[in-house]
């Protein structure tokens, strides 16, 4: 259908000019794809899912399929889950539950940044959510990542150096905890120090936290949040890795204001009564603890295997790191072999993966990928990672 | 020396700045206690949901391959197959890419006005409506222009007016808002040559008109009203249809189907992305293979019924002064009380009968309404209805002695 010239001249201010949306790239036939951060469909809690439907609809048909509010069943327990883990200050006033946490991190910059505001985030971080703050014109400032987590000298000198040109950033976007892509865990001295750089400059923190309940080894994290007693930070978490990505079932919490905002520009309203109440039930009684249990050791079977293979597979010159939980694993390729190129070889070879720029909203990463290990069977990972490590040994040879 | 924000209310976005306490006419209505029989919301009958069906449909998605339900997947493409031939056996020649599901219709119809009107722009609705679509108009700023609702729906004699008049005054209308089947809160029904009017009136004066078409397949006969989209001028029109009255409200599930235009910022601005893979899955594997042609004959069937018995008690116990609407579908018949019965006081006595209605006034934008009143006949039972309105017909007399 054309454009009709007299229609566009109805949008208002802020819809004047519409980006395209990005299409969904398909996998070449019989390649393995390590790209995307899939949860792992052996692990599907099916016949649970099937018998909390029975139940809730069993329970109270009415309230569950008739017009109504988000469960407040489920409000609680993801209030309660905060509180396990040291949010003291969660509570069902300031916790709101959305379609994935995806909708919370298009909602907050709509809230907070008006067109040339300033956001800072990590590189490498999760691109999706850097471009949602970018669809509403933020500008991104980039704070590297190290072996703990986001380089918090590197954060303190931008903020200074930020406020001496009279800007004021928005929001710092981090995932401390098994952070995407890069695997890394900040350390609870880093997650004082970030609330307090957060406290004195006037910023807000956004803590993405998908990954906060994978904990393969070592102690349970405390989340950033946790750290906060002045209501600078926001923390964002998720059902889709602990359930599943298909039920679109997230939540934030942080200081009410930011809250409030947030399901007001929720324009659908709450979150529906029956897939709310049907993943309260699911959690319930233990359940949703037994499931994580049971997934972390999947995951973490996935993790050592890729590792193992990569040990054996990839060129020792190829760098990576071992998370102690999440999804990824990261590698940092030598110089003979940009990522680019790597990706073209391994196409190939049969085997996808995210380079590295992918990552990176100023371009940098062009040595870097990024592998999953949470959605392929144990027998793809090992056949992708060696298809990886042939493609990188062709890409090698060819240059 | 450079201010450092006090509190995070300093960093919001100047669209967030300012969001008022919710001053909904909607949650202003008296406390309705436990036993009393409300008929003032249209709920859907409980006692018509697909219990059943709906497990069995989780069980089925789930069976055969969950991963494209539960992992992260675009929405069941069985769903937008589904409305896009259901919009076609009405007589709509559907371009797929011009559809998109939604969270509920009013999802929706709180993004169009967030695409579409800035501070000041004027829009136009019916009076009565329903308001809780015209309060989403109002948040943004928006200048309304009230229609009123003859028994053939929206006057469109005075919407041409209304339209001429503006554009003489160099205004442009952003759209007009219409429920031009089964409307709520009247229950109104438009004929066929009205709807082809209304559409060359909005093609006429260039305005978009948003068909909110909640009630399309409540004809208690089972017939169709021509789709506003199959006329002359539906390049500017926007349809929104919905799950809630023929599946269940719970399921959040809506569509819409308009300009390409309109749609690409309705996707843009819809902020979860596309709707999820495994309720969009349930509601399209409940809908298949002629369930869902079964069930709202079943729906049919039963509101029709619960509607002759809402008759059949306003005839027997409201005074011979009060008008009512006859519908032939929908959820809701609406009264129009004599001078000394205002709507307002009379739900207060009615509570204390234990019955409730929603008052016109929170049908209206613009304050009037004051004798009217909306009953909804949809989700109480046959009893509750009975008993409701005689209640209700008790609290008239009632009023009406001590005036």
């Amino acid at each position: 259908m054309t454009q009709s010239p007299t229609l566009d001249a109805l949008f208002a201010q802020r819809a004047q000019t519409v980006a395209d949306s990005p299409g969904w790239a398909p996998e070449p036939e019989g390649s393995i794809s390590l790209a995307y951060g899939f949860a792992d469909p052996a692990h599907f809690p099916v016949n649970e899912l099937v018998e909390a439907t029975a139940e809730v609809l069993a329970e109270d048909v009415d309230g569950a399929l008739n017009y109504g509010p988000t469960c407040a069943g489920l409000i609680k327990l993801v209030v309660n889950r905060l509180q396990h883990r040291g949010v003291n200050q969660a509570d069902p006033s300031n916790v709101l539950i959305s379609y994935g946490s995806s909708q919370i991190l298009a909602l907050l910059p709509q809230i907070l940044v008006d067109p040339g505001d300033t956001v800072i985030v990590e590189g490498p971080c999760f691109i999706g959510a850097v471009r949602s703050f970018q669809a509403a014109g933020a500008r991104i400032e980039t704070v590297p990542v190290r072996d703990d987590g986001m380089d918090l000298d590197a954060l303190a000198t931008m903020l200074a150096d930020l406020q001496s040109r009279g800007i004021q950033p928005k929001f710092i976007y981090v995932t401390p905890t098994y952070q995407n892509p890069t695997g890394t865990l900040m350390p609870p001295a880093n997650r004082k120090r970030i609330v307090a750089l957060a406290e004195q400059y006037g910023v807000l923190i956004v803590e993405d936290d998908a990954y906060g309940d994978l904990r393969f080894e070592g102690e349970p994290v405390t989340p950033i949040i946790a750290y906060d007693t002045k209501g600078w930070v926001i923390n964002v978490g998720t059902f889709s890795k602990i359930l599943a990505p298909g039920v679109r079932m997230a939540w934030a919490c942080g200081p009410e204001a930011v809250i409030k905002r947030l399901a007001k520009f929720k324009f659908e309203g709450g979150s529906g009564p029956f897939i709310t109440r049907l993943v309260e039930r699911f959690a319930a009684d233990g359940r949703l603890e037994a499931h994580i249990d049971e997934l972390n050791g999947t995951y973490k079977r996935k993790r050592d295997l890729m590792v193992d293979t990569i040990r054996s597979e990839f060129p020792a010159d190829v760098r990576f790191n071992v998370p102690m939980g999440g999804f990824f694993i990261y590698c940092y390729l030598p110089a003979d072999m940009p990522a680019a190129e790597l990706v073209q070889k391994g196409r190939e070879h049969g085997v996808t993966f995210l380079p590295g720029m992918g990552c990176y909203a100023n371009g940098q990463g062009t040595h870097e990928i990024r592998l999953a290990f949470s959605y392929q069977s144990d027998e793809k990972i090992v056949e992708g990672i060696r298809r990886l490590g042939a493609a990188m040994k062709a890409l090698r040879t060819t240059v | 020396m450079v201010r450092v924000p006090a509190d995070v209310s300093e960093l919001f976005s100047r669209d967030s700045r300012q969001i008022g306490e919710s001053e909904s006419i909607l949650h202003d209505l008296p406390n309705e206690q436990s036993q009393t029989i409300s008929l003032a919301y249209g709920d859907a009958d409980p006692t018509c949901f697909p219990i059943a069906a709906l497990v069995a449909g989780v069980e089925h998605i789930l069976s055969v391959n969950p991963d494209p339900i539960l992992n992260y997947a675009p929405p069941s493409a069985q769903l937008h197959e589904l409305v896009a031939t259901r919009l076609e056996r009405r007589g709509v020649a559907v371009d797929r890419s011009r559809l998109m599901i939604s969270h509920g219709s009013g999802h929706v119809l709180a993004l169009l006005p967030h695409i579409l009107v800035d501070v000041g722009d004027t829009i136009i609705v019916e009076g009565p409506s329903f308001l809780g679509a015209v309060e989403f108009f109002a948040s943004t700023g928006a200048t309304i222009e009230t229609i009123p609702v003859t028994e053939h729906g929206m006057d469109l004699d005075v919407l041409e007016a209304t339209l001429k008049r503006l554009r003489s005054a160099g205004i442009r209308p952003k759209f007009i808002y219409a429920i031009p089947t089964f409307q709520n809160p009247t229950g109104r029904l438009m004929p066929d040559h009205d709807r082809r009017r209304l559409v060359a009136l909005a093609a006429t004066y260039e305005v978009l008109l948003i068909d909110d078409d909640a009630y399309g397949d409540l004809h208690f006969d089972g017939s169709h009203a021509p789709s506003m989209l199959s006329y002359p001028g539906s390049e500017w029109v926007m349809h929104i249809g919905t799950f809630s009255k023929i599946l269940a409200p719970g399921v959040r599930t809506a569509w819409a189907y308009g300009p390409d235009a309109i749609m690409r910022r309705l996707r843009q601005w819809k902020s979860d992305g596309p709707n999820g893979p495994f309720m969009t899955h349930l509601v399209a594997r409940v809908s298949a293979d002629g369930w869902l042609d079964r069930h709202i004959a079943t729906l049919n069937q039963t509101y029709a019924h619960k509607y002759q018995v809402m008759r059949a008690a306003i005839d027997a116990h409201f005074p011979a002064d009060v008008v009512t609407t006859s519908v032939e579908g929908g959820f809701f018949v609406y009264g129009y009380l004599p001078a000394d019965l205002p709507a307002r006081p009379l739900v207060d006595v009615a509570i204390r009968h234990g019955a409730s209605f929603l008052p016109g006034t929170t049908c209206y934008a613009n304050g009037q309404g004051t004798h009217e009143m909306r009953l909804a006949f949809s989700y109480q039972s046959v009893e509750n209805i009975t008993t409701g309105i005689a209640r209700i017909g008790a609290a008239m007399r009632e009023l009406r002695a001590t005036r």
